[in-house]
């Protein structure tokens, strides 16, 4: 996939995938995109700036919060949790993702544009 | 100041050139970014610009995605007030160049003035009497 549009795919799709990742755990930033990358076998990757950008609006939006822990004698890291909020957030996202995804499914399927499908 | 220290505000001089005028939020966003980046400079030493671009995405990435986190209606406000900010720069302008022309005109009227015989005194003129003795001692009054 190139990066263009792999990244247009992406890009409605990022606070899902936060919210997904923080569901199993409290993560920081690296981590988020390390495991962005290992969960989808690479298929999806990104880079730890675009990240913040999302992070910062889902905790605007109060779905997730942050926690600074001290990590060696004076690095400390920024972990991001997951709220009730968010939880019931993705829930909706997921569901609203699979109709989208379905829908696509069908039209692609019905152009007979990719028969594997 | 240290290597990593320079491509950290380098780093983030570019990302902050490429952002667009949202306001507080904006700050805000810029302040976490910083945040990491500072956080990531600390923990790695002789760290080079390549190497923040390598971790963090190029500068105009981050930027790219805060915009897409927008919706059309913060978008279409945020250029409104950027137009607003706009009109009021130049109708500014536009006012001070007037102002400058008027004093230029008054300025250009004055000069002709004085070259046609006309000049201006500031204040009254006073003349005091004066009192000249003449050949058989009386004085008189000289106006």
């Amino acid at each position: 996939v190139s990066e263009t549009s792999q990244q247009a795919f992406i890009r409605g799709t990022m606070s899902m995938l936060i919210l997904s990742l923080l569901k199993r755990g409290d993560m920081y930033g690296y981590e988020i995109v390390q495991k962005i990358a290992q969960a989808s076998e690479g298929r999806i990757t990104t880079q730890e700036g675009s990240l913040y950008p999302v992070l910062y609006k889902l905790e605007d939006q109060g779905l997730i919060s942050h926690n600074k822990i001290l990590v060696g004698k004076r690095m400390t890291r920024v972990y991001y949790h997951l709220e009730k909020e968010g939880e019931g957030q993705l829930d909706k996202m997921v569901q609203d993702y699979n109709i989208v995804t379905d829908g696509v499914r069908m039209i692609i399927k019905g152009c007979g544009a990719d028969d594997t499908v | 100041m240290t290597q990593s220290e320079m491509a950290r505000r380098m780093y983030y001089k570019l990302v902050r050139r490429s952002f667009p005028h949202f306001g507080q939020e904006q700050k805000k966003v810029l302040r976490l970014v910083d945040q990491m980046l500072g956080e990531y400079a600390n923990e790695t030493p002789n760290l080079s610009y390549e190497q923040m671009v390598e971790r963090f995405g190029k500068p105009e990435k981050i930027a790219d995605t805060y915009i897409e986190q927008k919706n059309s209606e913060e978008i279409i406000s945020a250029l409104r007030v950027r137009k607003r900010v706009l009109t009021v720069i130049i109708s500014s302008v536009i006012v001070i160049i007037m102002i400058w022309l008027g004093y230029l005109v008054f300025c250009l009227h004055e000069v002709n003035k004085v070259a046609n015989g006309y000049f201006v005194v500031d204040g009254p003129i006073v003349i005091e009497p004066v009192e000249i003795p003449n050949e058989t001692g009386n004085t008189g009054v000289v106006k």
